[in-house]
């Protein structure tokens, strides 16, 4: 035997399948040439690789599928127009004897098929006892006969199922229509002196027993409740990012209690009801559900405060992205109709509110979406939170750059529980390719985040695990090494030109403080420091609030850390838009100081307090 | 090769049931993702059912679908290209003090073998698989990638090749696979 013939019968002889005298040839052949010996070490180490089985949901999604659905449907359509061929062909198959041979005999059309499970069981896989296995009656077997009758029941229930869908959603469309979206409610009453507008000034707004509170930085006048006490304000409540033009900044937030989202304005002037964005009856256990999470998170201004998108279930049928105008007028869905277990999450306005992208939690995959204004249409970018990686990773973050010629969207995908960034991706809505892979295949990182004013149009500051820091540019054009570490927490400053970070290990809630400046590169600001609250920039990207053993510390950019004496440990830090004060909560109340501690004042004495907010009244 | 020479009837469900595990193996193994592979097979299966009546009658039924599942792997490959990069290998500034590898990741064969396989050309990885996983022979070799019987040595010997030198690369370097 030649190393030709020997070579054609390796792989036969690796899978044991030859006769005992053609494998004995092919063994004394092997015995003395050592080139088709490497041969089979190279074939075996393929060979050996193990077997990979598809998903049990594979068979439904390809069975379920619209494109299956459709081929059905050919050969239901089929069958109606040729009866007589149908049953004169299943005459002739009766009478011949089966075909046996190593091919498909040809079939010209789908007569030949059935495409329902047949009757007897298929025949056990052959196995080689190395798991490998490979169909039996591979090669053979003729396509004959089908059972189109029972094609055409399945292309009906097919059809009703379709139909009732189609109706739910038309219904549910009806009826989201035909509710009144705006309802002008009277303004609470009040216990205090409230019913706006309130006094000219800076005011801090928090969230405290389930109550929207608004305090004057001068204190220390008593805080006034913009909620009244039959509400349950949410977390997620929402600041709009500018004025109106009365200078008066909206406020957006969901009533547990009723499930309805209501505006007020940070002056106390009203409380408007847009209207259900929960089923009836929804209770804490819907609220703590990811369609749940996702209506309380889905609260989102545009840029010039006129419009707010928010996601909403009124029925149960599923939830939808809504946009409304800041003063009630003009709801209406733009993500489509709404479809059960389906919702919108991290919707993200365009610089110039021309668009509104958004991701679609559905089945366990989420898909990212974009949604023009002009036109009113909506697109699908990508079916994948991670195009290319785990089908179950979700959107973390969602943002456009600020690049009006060249809109893009960037977004970083990770596993569920959040512990894990796997890529980050932006999509060029004008550009192709429109995808691009920000980060390398297999690469992960531990803590993300994304500021439009870092980098020209925006960018990513990264921690990559068993690499550091760095800093991306969401258009693709610069990946910059910054400092090496393992980060458990990374955030631009408001100015995009530095970077804090926090170095720990996985599982801690201290770690060792950095800062990254462009002037003096990466500097340790201090160790133990508290993730909660986050360290806090000021908007100059000078200083940074953070708390040390039960200690609240104002450092600068380079690492001197200052005391401030009066405010204890905090458990909520804000800047002031100027960076002239600073709030501070605490387990005693409210203070709000200048930076370096000085001329504080107490402006509320109750604990708890959350999410503080600096808002002006003209 | 050992084969059932008997039934005849053939249905969508019983051809899936049939080839779903060496269509999706293989196309795994092509791709390299899991997640991918599914995508790929669910696309093979579909584009089979519907081309059946288009079907080669000169071609087994497994050349056939693997000849899909191959065009199809190979459109995705190919659609990956299209994708931009960054120039992750050109970077002025790395940092300096890089944190070892966990290792936990420290690789074992079946990594490296999977490694070379997925630097190989796609071709050739084809090629390779068909021979060894799926116990194709020349002939069915040929017919699946659609290339002449006389071309299959040559592409088993440079599959061969490319195979070997990946494979020592990831073992002396401990590259990633």
């Amino acid at each position: 035997m030649n190393c030709d013939r020997a070579g054609e019968l390796l792989g036969t002889y690796l899978r044991d399948e030859l006769t005992a005298s053609t494998r004995a040839e092919v063994q004394a052949h092997l015995d003395h040439c050592a080139p088709c010996r490497a041969d089979l070490d190279t074939y075996r180490l393929v060979f050996e690789l193990p077997r990979v089985e598809p998903s049990a949901a594979l068979h439904d999604r390809i069975f379920s599928s619209p494109e299956f659905q459709e081929i059905a449907r050919a050969v239901s359509l089929h069958h109606s127009l040729n009866t007589d061929e149908r049953l004169t062909e299943s005459r002739s198959s009766a009478d011949r004897p089966a075909p046996v041979g190593d091919k498909i005999s040809a079939n010209s059309a789908y007569s030949h098929l059935k495409i329902v499970r047949p009757s007897v069981p298929p025949p056990h896989a052959v196995s080689n006892g190395n798991g490998h296995h490979r169909p039996a009656g591979v090669a053979q077997g003729a396509i004959r006969r089908i059972d189109w009758q029972r094609a055409a029941l399945r292309l009906a229930v097919a059809a009703a199922v379709l139909v009732l869908v189609l109706g739910s959603a038309l219904a549910a469309k009806n009826l989201l229509q035909t509710q009144p979206t705006t309802a002008r409610t009277p303004s609470f009453v009040l216990s205090g002196p409230v019913n706006g507008p309130l006094a000219a000034g800076n005011r801090v707004v928090y969230l405290h027993d389930g109550r929207l509170w608004s305090a004057p930085e001068s204190g220390p006048q008593i805080r006034l409740p913009l909620t009244n006490e039959q509400v349950m304000v949410a977390p997620g409540w929402a600041v709009a990012p500018a004025a109106d033009s009365a200078g008066v900044h909206h406020l957006a937030y969901i009533d547990l209690k009723t499930g309805t989202l209501h505006i007020i304005q940070t002056d106390d002037r009203g409380d408007l009801t847009v209207g259900r964005v929960a089923p009836s009856g929804a209770n804490a256990a819907f609220w703590q559900g990811d369609e749940g999470k996702a209506i309380l998170a889905g609260l989102a201004w545009a840029p010039d405060a006129r419009q707010l998108a928010f996601v909403a279930d009124r029925d149960g049928a599923g939830a939808a992205l809504w946009v409304v105008n800041a003063d009630g007028s003009a709801s209406r869905p733009v993500s489509g109709a709404a479809t059960p277990g389906a919702w919108p999450v991290l919707p993200a306005w365009a610089s110039d509110g021309s668009n509104l992208a958004f991701a679609l939690a559905q089945n366990g995959v989420t898909s990212i979406w974009d949604y023009t204004f002009d036109g009113n249409q909506r697109h699908l970018l990508e079916q994948r939170a991670s195009p290319q990686g785990n089908v179950s990773d979700v959107v973390h973050g969602l943002f456009w750059t600020t690049d009006t010629l060249n809109p893009t969207i960037t977004w970083s995908a990770g596993t569920p529980d959040g512990k894990v960034i796997t890529g980050l991706w932006s999509y060029r809505l004008n550009q192709t390719p429109h995808l691009v892979h920000l980060t390398p295949l297999g690469a992960s990182f531990s803590a993300v985040d994304y500021s439009q004013q870092a980098g020209a149009t925006g960018a990513w500051l990264v921690g990559q695990i068993g690499v550091g820091l760095r800093s991306i540019h969401a258009d693709g054009s610069a990946v910059n090494g910054l400092a090496s570490g393992r980060m458990a927490v990374v955030r631009w400053s408001p100015d995009g030109s530095s970077a804090l970070y926090l170095v720990a290990d996985p599982g801690s809630t201290i770690g060792t403080l950095w800062t990254w400046t462009p002037l003096l590169g990466q500097r340790q600001v201090a160790e133990d420091v508290a993730f909660a609250p986050l360290p806090a920039w000021s908007p100059d990207a000078e200083h940074l609030l953070y708390v040390l053993n039960g200690q609240t510390l104002n450092a600068t950019a380079g690492g001197n850390s200052e005391p401030l004496s009066a405010v204890g440990t905090a458990t909520a830090l804000s800047w002031s838009p100027d960076g002239g004060r600073v709030a501070v909560a605490n387990a005693k109340g409210v203070v709000v100081s200048n930076p370096d501690g000085s001329a504080s004042t107490q402006i509320d004495n109750v604990g708890g307090v959350s999410g503080l907010v600096w808002t002006a009244v003209p | 090769m050992a084969r059932v020479e008997s039934e005849t009837t053939w249905s969508f469900e019983r051809i899936y049931e049939e080839f779903k595990t060496p269509i999706y193996n293989y196309i795994y193994h092509l791709v390299g993702n899991r997640e991918q592979a599914d995508d790929l097979t669910q696309d093979t299966f579909l584009k089979a059912f519907k081309a059946l009546p288009k079907m080669d009658s000169n071609l087994k039924l497994s050349a056939w679908l693997y000849r899909i599942a191959t065009n199809t792997a190979y459109d995705a490959l190919r659609r990956r290209k299209l994708i931009a990069w960054l120039p992750w290998q050109d970077l002025d500034h790395e940092p300096a003090d890089v944190e070892s590898a966990d290792p936990q990741e420290t690789i074992g064969t079946t990594e490296l073998v999977r490694g070379a396989l997925k630097r190989m050309p796609a071709q050739y990885r084809a090629a390779l698989l068909l021979y060894t996983q799926e116990g194709f022979s020349y002939g069915e070799i040929a017919q699946t990638l659609s290339i002449a019987e006389s071309g299959v040595k040559m592409y088993l010997s440079r599959a061969r090749q490319s195979f070997r030198e990946h494979f020592r690369a990831l073992e002396q370097g401990g590259a990633r696979a």
